[in-house]
């Protein structure tokens, strides 16, 4: 029941608890301990996807982590989780499976007809086709989006619990073999701490079924009882099922860990270490290549040694009639396991002409071995029926003799082993190239980062045992930690080591059909040949070109012979090719492991200011001003968004209006030296300022650009408070923080951001004093000659401790209204109470921008848009002459005096009713598709309700010379023209009546 | 992810720093009264080398202290790391 294929007394699977799943709407039985391809193959079920171009029939091909084509979504009772390798997916009870990339379904794929299309869709066709006629893209682009993609996109959050743990080791070993085991117990044993990241559940799988022995037991025994003491060390962390992702500097390394084992406490399906190791040990092995012969994607085409790991792991047999080709000697041991199971290979096809030791061994055995023979053909599309064999020129790779056809079930086939060298290259360690195995090894320099076992080319077990035990002391002496005297390594007995050495033709070109080199991205030898063809010789142009080794599996069985490949194309050794740049994650991550378990909105807090839930329950409309958010404006039943907006600026204009400006930024300066720093820091003079006043000033970068605007206020000789930009805080004070400590020797002033101690609420209009006075405490006086504009008093505002700066931002009189952040929701309540029989209104930002562009007072970042200087901005007048500040000397270079700068003006349309286009540019041309230089650009503009027209600032080329012209506003991607006359920066009330009175 | 040796808090992660740019770069030696083409050289133009490298950062979530680190551009060691000094030029740009 848990499958005909499967074998008695073989494998580590638990048969006594059976488990049922679903895959693809049919009901299978499994054991415990299987995984969803192991159990499949027990089944004899070969088709289990389609692939991504070509919709070609895929089936399982590999054991593990390198699977190209065996790729499902789960289904979740609230979610779907897509492209989860069948060779990584551990079956449960009501596991439910389902195949990707296929409709209307897995035998019947609509997409497959993309396979006769074949010759149309070469290499680069995204790049080729779809571009002409010019324009075309958008509507291909749905097309593609269609086909394009494996699984489906997750539904919700994918059903799946993630969560998210930082640690730190003295040494982290990558890989759960013989050498990785070795390396942990030595390292453990000098004392480290240690991570030991386990591929699987089980350790050093590869040595099931090997007749070895290693320290007087059976190697596989041998694992187990490693990995026993090391769970029982309290200073060692097994994690299984993890996958070390990442390499980065300094020793941190992403692991993602599938299954509980990640985070225990959090239940979750996947966890994502975040580990800050000393010291690393690389044993992450390698994985076996696939071979280049036609249609060696067909399912029933497997890796030899996934086929040894499905009888010696789970007790499967992938095939009863197997046919093995390869080109080095690791395919005879998996051909006598096959033959001690019951299940001989029909023929082995060994593609090196001259028959080795192994090959004569296995000959005499009873073996059916063709020395010098490869694949020229397999037949059956849905699953192999038979291979063609034929005798192949290692020079040319095509065939030089007579066909042989044998019927067989499955096809295994090795073109040698590739070490997993993507940690060691993503930690900028060195890689050499190796031709005994035609790849590339680690070859860390030793510091840090330690590699051992077949990655670092020992596929010896007694070498890997050695080198994992010199790796596991070396990283824990890296990390300070001495090792005890008398320590060995563990020892293996003299068995057989199948060597990895290849040989043979890479690519046999006898036969028709495709050769894959990447099975997930459908890429084939001729693709790569066609890219040399057209110029692509790099391995980085060539691999974005084709998209080879771009999929999920990184390429893991196909990227060298694809490198081979170029090598032979481009005449050179394939170490001068080398690899493309190897980057995290070297297996895929699940976005939702990444974000971990934190609402989103832990990730980013939002800022609320004290006043908030006042908004809230007021009709606010928000809008987020960094982390912060605040009231654009305040919606009344029937109102527009613009409606409300022109109510808010009337009120204030005809009235007073409030606005909680509680996220402006505040910085405090203190010390005998504050006058000297801030004259250092603003291009106005400011150090000059008396106490009790307050200036507008501006901060230029030290290449005379501005870096934010603000007002300082002085409150005693040697205590200033300086206002920035809600969203520029943070850089402000890092420019402060930086001229303090970096700027001049012996500066003795020091500052502090206060943002969050004070809510401030500003009051602006006619009535504004009155609503003010109404809440002013005994001994402020509010008259025109105690407090005039910035002017600055300290008192009590509705019975709280306030400090009160006469500033406006809107062009009325205004006062900025600042107390203890605790006590704001109380202020920001007297004065709407105070206001009330004045008619008050709060007003968000929205207004507040309205009435500064009726203003023209800029805003960093719009206006002052990184390029343009105080001059361009008509702000000359207020750059001090006589002191030295940041970015003067900067204003003095004479690009910042060349004719036809962009300056600041204002503009609005001709005709009164019209409007400016959004973002438009201003131009000679009224026809907004005609091709033609631009003047300048609209940087902020709105609808003035106090002038009833559209009104708007712009930054134009000899701005100022060209006030009282017309020009066009245009925009070329909605297709709008206005016609417009350009003024000066200022709309209302430009003698400021209004604020000075 | 750099692992920064701040004088004052010990090593903290990269996340904790706000980057300040090439810490190499000083003021002409006439300081204002150079000459165009040496102030401009000053401003913008920065070398890109291979190997140390002296970079200016600020431990925004820690000490809040400007920190002058020299690392290699190939490998990322940290080859020094010093808290920012005053120049004792009055020239106006740190
Ligand atoms: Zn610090």
């Amino acid at each position: 029941m848990s499958g005909p294929l499967r074998l008695p007394g073989r494998g580590l699977v638990d048969r006594t608890r059976t488990v049922a799943f679903r895959f693809d709407g049919r009901d299978y039985a499994g054991y415990a301990g299987d995984t969803l391809a192991s159990a499949l193959l027990a089944h004899g079920v070969r088709l289990v996807g389609r692939s991504l171009k070509y919709h070609r029939p895929r089936g399982i091909v590999g054991l593990g982590i390198e699977e190209p084509a065996a790729l499902v979504a789960q289904r979740h009772p609230d979610g779907v989780e897509p492209n989860l390798r069948a060779t990584m997916l551990p079956i449960a009870d009501g596991l439910i499976a389902e195949a990707q990339n296929c409709w209307p379904g897995l035998r019947a794929d609509f997409g497959a007809v993309a396979g006769m299309l074949a010759p149309f869709l070469p290499a680069g066709f995204y790049y080729k086709t779809f571009m002409a006629p010019r324009g075309r893209w958008l509507f291909y682009e749905r097309f593609i989006r269609r086909a394009a993609g494996l699984g489906p996109a997750p539904e919700g959050e994918g059903g799946q619990r993630y969560a998210r743990r930082f640690a730190h080791a003295d040494v982290l070993v990558a890989g759960g073999g013989p050498a990785g085991l070795s390396a942990a117990l030595s390292a453990a044993q000098a004392g480290a701490r240690v991570v030991l990241a386990l591929a699987g559940t089980q350790p050093a799988r590869r040595l099931l079924g090997l007749a070895r022995q290693i320290e007087g037991h059976a190697a596989a025994e041998w694992a187990q009882d490693a990995l026993a003491r090391l769970a029982a060390n309290p200073r060692v962390t097994v994690l299984p099922e993890a996958l070390v992702a990442g390499a980065y500097d300094h020793g941190l390394y992403t692991i993602a860990v599938r299954g509980a084992a990640g985070d225990p406490a959090a239940r979750a399906g996947e966890t994502v270490w975040k580990l800050r190791a000393r010291a690393a040990v690389l044993a992450t092995g390698a994985t076996e290549r696939l071979l280049l012969f036609p249609d060696n994607d067909r399912p029933g085409v497997m890796l030899a040694s996934a086929i040894a790991g499905y009888l010696h792991r789970f007790g499967v047999l992938a095939g009863r009639a197997p046919v093995l080709v390869g080109n080095n000697d690791t395919i005879y041991a998996v051909a006598l396991a096959l033959a001690d199971a019951g299940a001989p290979p029909r023929a082995i096809a060994d593609l090196r002409p001259e028959p080795g030791a192994a090959a004569q061994a296995a000959a005499s055995a009873g073996l059916a071995v063709l020395c010098g023979h490869g694949v020229v053909a397999v037949e059956g599309a849905r699953a192999v029926r038979a291979v063609r064999l034929a005798p192949i020129d290692p020079d040319t790779g095509e065939a030089r003799g007579a066909v042989h056809r044998f019927a067989c079930d499955v096809l295994g086939m090795s073109g040698g082993f590739t070490p997993q060298v993507q940690l060691c290259a993503q930690a900028r360690e060195p890689t050499a190239f190796d031709p005994a195995i035609g790849a590339f090894i680690a070859r860390p320099r030793g510091g840090a980062v330690h590699a051992a076992g077949a990655v670092a080319g020992a596929f010896a077990l007694d070498a890997a045992l050695a080198e994992g035990h010199r790796a596991g002391l070396a990283a824990a002496a890296a990390a300070g930690l001495a090792a005890p005297a008398g320590m060995g390594a563990p020892r293996a007995d003299a068995g057989p080591d199948p060597s990895p050495a290849i040989g043979g033709p890479l690519l046999v070109r006898a036969g028709r059909g495709k050769r894959f080199v990447d099975l997930q991205n459908d890429v084939t030898a001729d693709d790569l040949a066609l890219a040399l063809r057209e110029g692509y010789r790099s391995i980085e142009h060539v691999k974005r070109y084709t998209t080879l080794g771009m999929g999920t599996d990184q390429g893991r069985i196909g990227n060298m012979a694809g490198i081979a490949l170029v090598a032979a194309g481009r005449g050179e050794e394939i170490g001068a090719v080398g690899t493309p740049t190897f980057r995290p994650p070297a297996s895929p991550v699940s976005i939702g492991a990444i974000i971990g378990a934190e609402p989103l909105a832990a990730a980013q807090p939002l800022r609320r200011t004290p006043a908030d839930a006042w908004h809230a329950a007021n009709g606010a409309v928000f809008t987020n001003a960094g982390l912060w958010r605040r009231p654009q404006f305040y919606r009344r039943p029937g109102e527009s968004d613009l409606d409300a907006v022109n109510r808010e600026v009337r009120t204030v204009r005809a009235a007073c209006g409030v606005i909680d400006v509680a996220t402006l930024g505040k910085i405090e300066v203190q010390g005998p030296d504050a006058p000297a720093l801030l004259d250092h820091l603003y291009m106005n003079s400011v150090g000059s300022l008396p106490v009790g006043r307050a200036r507008y000033g501006i901060m230029l970068r030290p290449d005379g650009i501005p870096l934010d605007d603000g007002v300082v206020a002085r409150l005693s000789e040697r205590h200033f408070l300086l206002t920035a930009s809600t969203g520029h805080v943070d850089t402000v004070f890092e420019h402060i923080m930086r001229a303090i400590q970096g700027g001049v020797a012996g500066m003795r002033a020091f500052a502090t951001v206060v943002t969050e101690q004070w809510f401030t609420a500003a009051l602006a209009g006619p009535r504004a004093r009155a609503v003010l006075a109404a809440l002013a405490g005994p001994g402020l006086d509010l008259g025109a000659d105690a407090l005039p504009p910035l002017g600055l008093r300290e008192g009590q505002v509705a019975g709280i401790p306030a400090r009160i700066v006469r500033v406006s931002f809107s062009g009325e009189l205004a006062y900025e209204i600042s107390v203890p952040a605790g006590r704001g929701l109380d202020l920001w309540q007297s004065i709407l109470a105070a206001g009330a029989p004045h008619g008050i209104a709060p007003y968000g930002t929205e207004s507040m921008g309205v009435m500064r562009i009726e203003k023209g007072f800029l805003i960093v970042g719009r206006e002052a848009d990184g390029r343009s200087t105080p001059h361009d901005l008509g702000l000359e007048r207020m750059v001090a002459r006589r002191k030295s500040f940041i970015g003067a000397r900067s204003l003095r270079l004479p690009a910042f005096a060349e004719p036809g700068r962009r300056q600041l003006v204002g503009v609005t349309p001709v005709a009164a009713g019209a409007r400016l286009p959004v973002g438009g540019h201003l131009v000679a041309n009224p026809d907004p598709a005609a091709t033609q230089p631009s003047l300048g650009f609209l940087t902020s503009h709105c609808w003035s309700p106090t002038l009833d027209r559209s009104i708007g600032l712009a930054l134009l080329a000899d701005g100022r010379a060209r006030i009282g012209s017309e020009l066009h506003a245009v925009s070329p991607t909605a297709g709008q023209s206005v016609r417009v006359r350009i003024v000066a920066p200022c709309f209302v009330d430009p003698e400021g009546a209004r604020a000075n009175g | 992810m750099l692992l920064l040796p701040c004088p004052f808090c010990g090593a903290r992660a990269e996340t904790e720093f706000v980057f300040g740019g090439d810490g190499s770069v000083a003021p002409p030696p006439e300081g204002e009264n150079a000459s165009d083409a040496a102030w401009t050289e000053a401003l913008y133009f920065r070398d890109n080398p291979r190997g140390a490298h002296r970079e200016l950062w600020f431990h925004r979530h820690g000490c809040r202290r400007w920190i002058a680190v020299e690392r290699d551009t190939v490998s990322h060691a940290i080859l020094r790391a010093e808290l920012l000094v005053p120049s004792a030029r009055k020239d106006g740009q740190a």
